[in-house]
């Protein structure tokens, strides 16, 4: 099995400019083979020919490092958030993911360690900005007779009430319909124009990219539909039009109403919006469809809508881990990870395991290519991404500043043993220790710009994180060498020989297996890397669906045992005093890899996955803070990660 | 999750409540206040008496000699367990009324935690000094609040009732 570690942490510095940058003479038309995302020879072979100069980082127009943000935020204007306690409005939240010092909703002062580059404040469309506005007393508020009562409720010191009807109210459509926050009303206008205000006001091109964004939040039977669609365009176009919703009469649950309304946004403005599906652990088996969707048996149109619209899928969030499961994936020893399998999104329908294919993403990424080949078109072509969903306005996910989930979550002596979802009839019951410090989404892209970061999702060059910075290459190609391992620039190299994260390979030629340049390096402030695996799923001939993980780079002198498992690579946690050493892992890893198995009449994808040495979790950073003594069951570490987006072979028809 | 709706709009109907959530953490951060023993309910038989003992501990303590002026009536939260108390003034002195379902109207309310209560009643900490902190949160007319504070500042700082307080020394620090 071909491995290369390159442990000197002198050469890891090197690596850096490794991976986000170019080797001399590096021309290749690089920007044009990973916008596409298909590898073509003409293109490779016309930048061999341009001149080549001394600098090896001049004429470069490929993406030389990864952008890091967070494309699932919430702040107080969103309903449930304004619900929790939260006081932090899409201005703090951009503000914060800048790098600047905020307080939080509980009189925290908070700052991470690192600014972010780019953010999504993606509040829920339905009755956005409702609650500020409650609180504050709003005209149009106290114009109606339930909002005056609920109003002169909390006047009175009786929010709490107030808040629960409200709450109650909602989700089960008996909200007042002059009170709802509709597309239309001036009061929707209001918190949509100052969202977008909010985005234009912190968006700095080249330094930091604010997003404009909103998220559809379809929860029919509590089952979590929801997407996050995400404007390439700025104010003037974005303006245009108010986000969708769920609730009738202008809204629909069903994500095709969504898709119709992103195709009419794009016909009216000439702009461009994408949509991320949410992570699926808690839609009980209805994220990834593979027969039918709202009644409606899934066709070709279906499959090919979904796949131009949904170009992402959040593989890891605060609610859990979403790549796969130990159900779904027995032999995959690392499938067991930040699990939230209990039930849907409310707690009110237990989980049952023949839900679990339908909802998480290697199991969608199998199906994919089996709706392909019945339907013409994969519906479950995504590219990975994590993000937060936090509820705070703080895109905290980094394990010792986690600021939780929802605002009563943020850091205090209490969250450890405290219940989040609580429901006796179903069963259903998630403690908020298991609430997960993740995620970041990665996006290699050429410049920090709206444009080009949303074009980098689009082509799905994106790599998910669970909090971490590491960095992250993949190269698909035929042509890759062991020798292309030894390139301190591997970038050029991907680029010229190959397709990034994201790409296609098609018909693979005649004797020849796909190979892969995979590259990782360590976040600066961060754990040594344990491994780089390459999951591949495939359909064979009799339309049975596969897959397997290969240990392809790893730390150390470790050998794999007669059955191929690769040894652990150790812990080196202290508990009592939260921290770890770099002792053991690698700063970096690379090397190339060859499909052993490779059949070039069977559909595929490949995506890498690379694994931290085990680290403190959040809990830990809090039982070390605190000095209190987690329950018994609570997990106190943790092997960050970073899933790539896939490439998909697809064979010669 | 209804908890969390709950505790969550307090920081709307009384603004910035849930700070009294970071002022415990740094206060707990900081050993001012004691590490907690977590437990998945809210509070388990055991520890809601315990609680119950220390607001009726707290009662008494701000209860005045007979002579002096009647005692303020108030509403309090713990806000672990979103329990609130009214402390009622009354011809025998302040009583409490542990677990009304909210604030009577007009009533100064004080958003607090278990672990702060429990300090207060065990003299490690004063009301005033809690207040400062943050631990201790005042929701009320500009009058309510100062003449609470004017009454009560120095509750905790001994056993002795609020009139003694005034010929004890000032406690250099919290312990």
């Amino acid at each position: 099995m071909p491995r290369c570690l390159l442990q000197t942490s002198v050469l890891a510095g090197i690596f850096a400019a490794g991976l986000v940058l170019p080797a001399p003479g590096q021309n290749a038309p690089a920007q044009d083979v990973g916008i596409s995302g298909t590898l073509d020879k003409d293109k490779a072979d016309t930048a061999h020919k341009r001149p080549q100069v001394y600098s090896p980082y001049a004429n470069r127009d490929f993406p030389t490092r990864p952008f890091f943000g967070d494309t699932h935020l919430h702040t107080s204007f969103s309903m449930d958030a304004g619900a929790f306690g939260a006081r932090l409005t899409p201005r703090d939240a951009y503000r914060f993911a800048r790098g600047e010092q905020v307080t939080s909703s509980t009189g925290q002062p908070v700052k991470l360690s690192r600014p972010l580059d780019f953010l999504v404040v993606a509040d829920h469309s339905d009755n956005m900005g409702f609650f500020p506005d409650l609180f504050a007393g709003k005209p149009e508020m106290l114009a109606d007779p339930t909002g005056r009562k609920w109003y002169d409720m909390i006047q009175s010191g009786n929010g709490a009430e107030a808040a629960i009807e409200i709450i109650v109210a909602f989700s089960h459509n008996k909200f007042p319909k002059d009170l709802m926050y509709f597309p239309g009303t001036r009061a929707y206008r209001g918190a949509w124009q100052e969202t977008i205000a909010a985005a234009e006001h912190y968006n700095e091109p080249s330094r930091f990219t604010a997003f404009i964004g909103f998220e559809w939040t379809s929860n029919t039977g509590g089952n979590n539909l929801h997407r996050n669609v995400i404007f390439r365009d700025n104010g003037d176009k974005a303006s245009q039009v108010e986000p969708f919703t769920v609730y009738p009469p202008f809204g629909s649950d069903n994500p095709v109403d969504l898709w119709k309304w992103m195709e009419a946004y794009e016909k009216k403005t000439g702009g461009s919006v994408l949509a991320i599906a949410h992570n699926g652990n808690l839609s009980n088996g209805t994220m990834f469809p593979v027969v039918e969707e709202f009644g409606k048996k899934l066709d070709r149109e279906y499959a090919e809508t979904r796949a131009k619209w949904e170009r992402l899928y959040e593989a890891t969030q605060t609610k859990g881990d979403g790549e796969t499961h130990p159900f779904l994936s027995p032999n995959d020893e690392f499938a067991n990870f930040e699990r939230w399998d209990k039930g849907n999104l409310d707690g009110s329908v237990a989980k049952k395991q023949e839900m679990l294919e339908f909802e998480y993403a290697r199991a969608a990424l199998k199906n994919g290519l089996k709706l392909a080949r019945e339907l013409g078109t994969n519906p479950y072509k995504f590219g990975l991404i994590g993000s937060s969903d936090a509820h705070t306005g703080l895109a905290a996910m980094e394990e010792d500043n986690f600021f939780g989930k929802t605002t009563p979550q943020e850091p205090s002596p209490h969250r450890m043993a405290a219940t989040f979802i609580d429901n006796p009839k179903t069963g259903v019951k998630v403690m908020d220790w298991q609430v997960s410090s993740s995620g970041y989404a990665a996006v290699w892209a050429n410049d920090n710009t709206r444009a080009s970061l949303w074009d980098a999702m689009q082509r799905k060059e994106t790599y998910a994180t669970t909090g971490t910075r590491m960095i992250v290459r993949f190269f698909g190609g035929f042509d890759f060498e062991p020798k292309d391992a030894e390139n301190r620039l591997p970038a050029q190299v991907g680029y010229t020989k190959g397709v990034p994260m994201g790409g296609d390979l098609h018909a693979a030629p005649q004797g020849k297996s796909p190979t892969f340049l995979v590259a990782a390096l360590k976040d600066p402030i961060g754990a040594n890397l344990d491994r780089y695996q390459i999951i591949k799923g495939w359909l064979d001939k009799n339309g049975t669906l596969h897959e397997k993980v290969y240990d392809v780079a790893w730390s150390g002198n470790r050998k794999p045992d007669a059955n191929g498992k690769l040894p652990s690579v150790g812990d080196t946690v202290d508990l009592a005093n939260a921290t770890w050493t770099n002792t053991i892992g690698a700063p970096e890893l690379i090397t190339v890899w060859k499909d052993p198995d490779f059949d070039p009449t069977q559909p595929a994808f490949y995506y890498g996955r690379v694994i931290e040495i085990p680290t403190p979790r959040w809990t830990a950073y809090d039982a070390k803070r605190f000095g209190s003594k987690p329950l018994p069951g609570t997990q106190m570490t943790i092997t960050e990660r970073g899933y790539t987006s896939p490439i998909w072979y697809t064979p010669a028809k | 999750m209804m908890t969390y709706l709950s505790r969550g709009v307090l920081n709307w109907v009384y603004p910035d409540a849930l700070h009294v959530i970071g002022a415990i953490a740094r206060a707990v951060g900081e050993k001012r206040l004691p590490a907690l023993n977590p437990s998945p309910n809210a509070f388990g038989a055991r520890s809601y008496h315990s609680t119950v003992r220390s607001l009726n501990q707290l009662a008494q303590q701000m209860n005045m000699p007979p002579g002096e002026r009647m005692p303020l009536s108030f509403s309090l939260l713990l806000i672990e367990p979103m329990l609130w108390t009214r402390f009622v003034s009354g011809g025998d002195g302040l009583k409490t009324q542990v677990h009304v379902s909210r604030p009577q109207a007009g009533d100064l309310v004080l958003i607090s935690g278990e672990e702060v209560i429990k300090a207060v009643v065990s003299s490690r900490l004063t009301i005033g000094e809690a207040h400062q902190l943050g631990l201790i949160r005042l929701y009320g007319t500009d009058e309510q609040v100062e003449s609470f504070l004017a009454r009560y500042n120095r509750v905790g700082g001994a056993q002795q009732s609020p009139s003694d307080l005034s010929r004890l020394p000032q406690r250099a620090k919290l312990r």
